[in-house]
This record gives structure tokens, C-alpha cells and sequence, in this order.
């Protein structure tokens, strides 16, 4: 399996924003089982079926500027001090549609103001122009798991002394473009997600997301201790049935564990087969940790979700209670899902997984002893 | 700590001109037969090319370097609402094409780092590089021809599609070292298309690299 050891990677701050609002937020209506995913019409303006959104905002239809912006405007705001993008502070962005959403409201409207950015390369020069970020920035892009592999790549540079302190940053809000394709797939759907849940129909919801990590050597509370890629290439939008991709990841996890309790914070969008193999193998591997997923609230924020939920866990580890499984009710499909909140005191470590097309998994050990 | 360079084992530069993937599919029929690559990107097919010469394993890690992807693809999937068309949708979706070369084999591979920034894409896959560090890693990159986001500059005019294995064996075609330090401001004109073209001419370049304060020298024995 591609793990790299991080040694002692500090987390020096983080933040996210979802329709729930910031972390804090977030991490408060979940506790309390807020769905945050509303029924929306796929296509937005256009109409279309209703499928289950998470949208910051009444509308998730394109604008100029952009929805995201923004919101990016007040995150990098609790960055700034430090000489982003300059060889000893690298900038990863990791997001997975960056401004593609544009594109087709381009092709809607024939407004040629929606091609300002579009692509990943355009809208990575605008942020590093508007941040005053300099060239050492990186722009990943790998689906679902692209704020892992970010956030992968950065230990690297941390851990050959290559970069003082490492930004990773992410930003993904849904737009009739890829509700339209999710819904195509036909897992965006009339019924709202219940990750883990063991139930006939199988769907997922999505949800606007941004969020952000500085990473350091710094002895911090919290601590990514190694991370972890594999990549099945088994199917496009299938695991391997054996099981073999979550497989690793459990070696990888049990390798780190040794005896000790950890909870896990799962990918669980509320497909049924990739939910079904994700809970029963870390049920048995690791049978007394509890396994949750938030996607039944906040929607799947794609190739963001590992940045927003990282955010989401870190500050559970702060308040000391970590959100349950909101959206799923019993029967769930293993019995280490967790549907009611857990006490984060009770254990000092927590590993976060996401998955991706292509059979992409990603994940890290996060250690807070 | 990082190595200061690495041998190239293998290189390979595939020339995709300005075909779409229609076209594409008639001039590689020898090597997708029937209708192996009927759902196939245009960037698909060249990228499972180049792959198909090099030597991939689950240990090496694979650099992708793409800066607009499946653009055709993309474009396709756009025109194709509201009726959203789901394979355009999932094979427009970056990094489509590596995975297109790799799943009909099964090729797990545990480290894969699809990267997809601006002007300094190529500095910034060599740079990657160097800070994984591993006995052996693949570059990869390339492009697909668009059409109207081309209008716009959103998308490559061109297809074509490059692979580069590196080792630190001693022999080889060629060596990637890290040269001279970068002087303040220094700025890469060399585009994607531009170090694909250079490779496939095995001719000698250099690259700064930001993130090493260091220039990149590729040469050829």
C-alpha cells in the first residue's frame, strides 16, 4: 500500500464552511442531527427532478463572481501572516471542480463572462493573484480523494525540510454541471442518503464545501501521524467486490494501531456497495471502533470532503464529542456504524478515509494523545 | 534530504495532431481492435500508449500532469444536457485517462498524484519528483484537443501525450538533475506541450523548480 510516515506533521489551524456554516458550526448542528442536504431541483434554474443538495446559500446557481469566492475570501483571512507560496510555504489546492460549473452556464447563457476562470489553471492564477500567493503553488486533481492526496504530498515537502509551513486548501460548490452528472449515474436521486444504512435504494446527496489546513513540524495537540493512497483501478465507478482497496487501507490502519482504540471517520456517501464493503471490513478489523459518516448531512463536497471533514473531526476532538452518523437510522449495515454522537476523550486517535473514481482510496492517522 | 538526480530508463511522445476522438479511434485501430476503444477519451488512448511502453508496477509511483484533461470529453458531456450524458460525465473527469489505460488490466497502483496547475505544470511534475524520492517513478502527461472552449483558451489546440520512467539506475538514456539555484523572479516559458515535444526529440532542457529553488536540467546520452 502508498503510505508515507509523517512522523510528527503539527496541525497548526484549519477551517472549514459548509452549509452548516463554519466548523464550529457544523460540528454543533450535527451534533444535534441537523440534515443540512434540502430537495433541489437538479438542474437549478432549469428545473429537473428534486435530489438532495447542500448549498451555502438560497441558490446554487452559477454567479459572477463566483459562489466560491467569497467564502474563500474569508478563510484565507485567518491565514495571512505567512508568505504563501514562497519556496518555504507551499500553497496545494486540492480541489476537484475548481470553477467547472462555469462552463456549462457559459453554454446556458452564451455569457462570455462565465470563462473568466473554468478551469483548474485559470482559477488557481486568480487566487494566487488575489492572495498575493507566489508561484510555489500546487493544484491537484484527483476526484474525491484530492484533499488527501494534497495534504500527502505537503508531508512530503514538510518531512525533507523542502517547506517551513504547508497551506492546503479546497474549495468545491455543486452547480447544476455535476448535480447533472451524479444524477446521469443515477446515485443523485429523489431519496435523501443514509450512509451505512441498510436499506433497498442506494443514493447520495452533494454539498457546497471549502476548507483549509496548515501543516507544520510543530509539536501541536493534533498530529497527522502517516497517510495513506491506494488505487484499485478496478473500475470507473466500482470497487473491487473482494473488498481488496478498503482491505489496505484496514493493513495500513492496523499497522499503526498496534492495541491502541481509534475512531474512524469514514468516505459513506450512502451508495450501497461501497458502504456495505467500506463498514463490514473496518467492522472486522477493527471491531471496536466506532465508524460515522456526515455526508447524510452535508452532502459528498467531492474533492474537498477530506479538508471539510478533517476540520469537522478536529474540532469534535476539541468540544469532545464527535457527531454520529446523521442521515442513517437502524438497521445500519455493520455493527460498528455509529449513528449517535461518540465520545472523542475515550480515544487518542482518529483516522479519516475518503474514496474516489477509479477505486481511489485516501485516508491519514490523525493522533491527539 | 532529496536525491540530486535520477536516469531515465524509458521516454515516450505521442503526437495526437488535431484529431478528435473519432479521428483517433481510426488512426489507432491496430492498437484498440473491434470496439476496445469505443468509449475511450482521445487523451485515453494516448496515455494508455505511452503506459503500454513503460514499465508500471503498484510500487511505482505515477505523476500525472494534465492541465485541462478530457476537454472533447468535457465539452461532449456540457452539450450533452439536459440530457447529461453519464459516460461523458465520467470520463471527462479528471484523471480519466490514466484510468482508462490502467483499469482494463487491473493495475493497482498505491501512490498516484494527478497534478493540474498553470504555467509551471511542467517544473512543477518534475518537482514531485524529486520530492517523493522513491528507486523509481513515472511522469506522465499530456493533453486533449477541445473545440469551442479552444475559442477561449480553455483547452489545448493540440493532443499528445508524453511518459517519462525514472530510476536511479546508473545506465540509461539520460539523466534529471537538479542544476544551479534559481535566481530571484525566474519564470518557466515552457509549457506542457512544449516539454513533450522536447522529449520526444530527446533534447536537452532545464526548468526551475520553485518548490527546490533549484533548476532541473534534463540531458541525453
Amino acid at each position: 500500500m502508498g503510505s508515507s510516515e509523517a512522523d510528527w506533521i503539527g496541525i497548526e489551524a484549519y477551517e472549514c464552511l459548509t452549509a452548516l456554516g463554519d466548523s464550529a458550526q457544523s460540528c454543533a448542528a450535527l451534533l444535534k442531527g441537523t440534515i443540512g442536504l434540502k430537495a433541489i431541483p437538479v438542474l437549478g434554474k432549469n428545473g429537473g427532478e428534486l435530489v438532495p443538495l447542500a448549498t451555502r446559500g438560497d441558490s446554487y446557481d452559477e454567479t459572477i463572481p463566483p459562489r466560491w469566492v467569497n467564502d474563500l475570501d474569508g478563510l484565507v483571512a485567518k491565514i495571512t501572516g505567512e508568505p504563501w507560496g514562497d519556496a518555504r510555504h507551499p500553497v496545494f489546492v486540492t480541489s476537484s471542480n475548481y470553477d467547472v460549473g462555469s462552463l456549462y452556464e457559459y453554454r446556458d447563457t452564451g455569457d462570455e463572462d462565465y470563462l473568466r476562470m473554468g478551469t483548474p489553471a485559470n482559477s488557481l492564477e486568480y487566487l494566487k493573484e488575489r492572495y498575493g500567493w507566489g508561484p510555489h503553488c500546487l493544484a491537484l486533481s484527483h476526484a474525491c480523494v484530492t484533499a488527501h492526496v494534497g495534504i500527502e504530498m505537503a508531508t512530503r515537502y514538510l518531512n525533507k525540510g523542502l517547506a517551513e509551513k504547508a497551506l492546503i486548501l479546497s474549495f468545491d460548490y455543486i452547480s447544476p454541471f455535476v448535480a447533472g452528472g451524479f444524477h446521469s449515474l443515477k446515485i443523485l436521486n429523489e431519496q435523501f442518503p443514509a450512509p451505512y444504512g441498510d436499506r433497498e435504494i442506494g443514493s447520495i446527496g452533494l454539498g457546497d464545501g471549502a476548507g483549509f489546513v496548515v501543516l507544520s513540524k510543530a509539536k501541536t495537540d493534533c498530529r497527522i501521524v502517516s497517510n495513506f493512497l491506494y488505487n484499485e483501478m478496478y473500475h470507473f465507478t466500482a470497487n473491487n467486490p473482494d473488498g481488496s482497496g478498503f482491505k489496505a487501507g484496514a493493513t495500513w490502519l492496523k499497522a499503526l494501531l498496534g492495541g491502541r482504540k481509534a475512531w474512524i471517520k469514514g468516505h459513506g456517501t450512502g451508495t450501497l456497495e461501497a458502504g456495505r464493503l467500506e463498514s463490514e471490513v473496518f467492522a472486522y478489523a477493527f471491531p471496536e471502533s466506532p465508524l460515522v459518516s456526515w455526508k447524510g448531512s452535508l452532502g459528498h463536497t467531492l474533492g474537498s470532503c477530506g479538508l471539510v471533514e478533517m476540520a469537522i473531526v478536529l474540532k469534535s476532538i476539541e468540544g469532545g464529542f464527535a457527531p454520529g452518523t446523521v442521515g442513517a437510522t437502524r438497521p445500519v449495515m455493520a455493527e460498528n456504524v455509529c449513528v449517535e454522537m461518540l465520545d472523542t476523550k475515550s480515544y487518542a486517535d482518529v483516522a479519516l478515509f475518503s474514496n474516489a473514481f477509479g477505486g481511489a482510496h485516501a485516508g491519514c492517522l490523525i493522533r491527539y494523545d | 534530504m532529496i536525491e540530486d538526480e535520477y536516469t531515465i530508463e524509458g521516454v515516450v511522445y505521442i503526437d495526437g495532431g488535431s484529431d478528435l476522438a473519432m479521428d483517433a479511434r481510426a488512426r489507432y485501430s491496430s492498437v484498440f481492435p473491434g470496439r476496445s476503444s469505443r468509449r475511450m477519451t482521445h487523451l485515453g488512448m494516448l496515455i494508455t500508449m505511452c503506459l503500454s511502453k513503460l514499465k508500471v508496477s503498484k510500487e511505482t509511483p505515477v505523476i500525472y500532469a494534465s492541465a485541462y484533461g478530457e476537454s472533447e470529453t468535457l465539452e461532449r458531456f456540457i452539450d450533452s444536457f439536459p440530457a447529461a450524458s453519464p459516460a461523458a460525465f465520467q470520463s471527462s473527469i479528471h484523471p480519466s485517462a490514466v484510468e482508462q489505460a490502467l483499469i482494463p488490466g487491473k493495475q493497482v497502483i498505491d501512490r498516484f498524484y494527478p497534478i493540474t496547475c498553470g504555467p509551471d505544470l511542467v517544473g512543477k511534475g518534475l518537482e514531485c519528483c524529486f520530492v517523493l524520492g522513491e528507486a523509481e517513478v513515472i511522469l506522465l502527461g499530456g493533453e486533449e484537443r477541445g473545440d469551442w472552449l479552444c475559442a477561449h483558451n480553455l483547452a489545448s489546440h493540440d493532443s499528445f501525450a508524453f511518459g517519462l520512467q525514472l530510476s536511479h539506475q546508473k545506465e540509461g538514456l539520460g539523466k534529471v538533475k537538479l542544476g544551479a539555484l534559481l535566481s530571484e523572479d525566474e519564470e518557466s516559458s515552457l509549457g506542457l506541450a512544449s516539454f513533450a515535444q522536447a522529449l520526444g526529440e530527446r533534447r536537452s532542457i532545464r526548468i526551475p523548480a520553485y518548490g527546490l529553488n533549484r533548476w532541473i536540467e534534463i540531458d541525453w546520452r
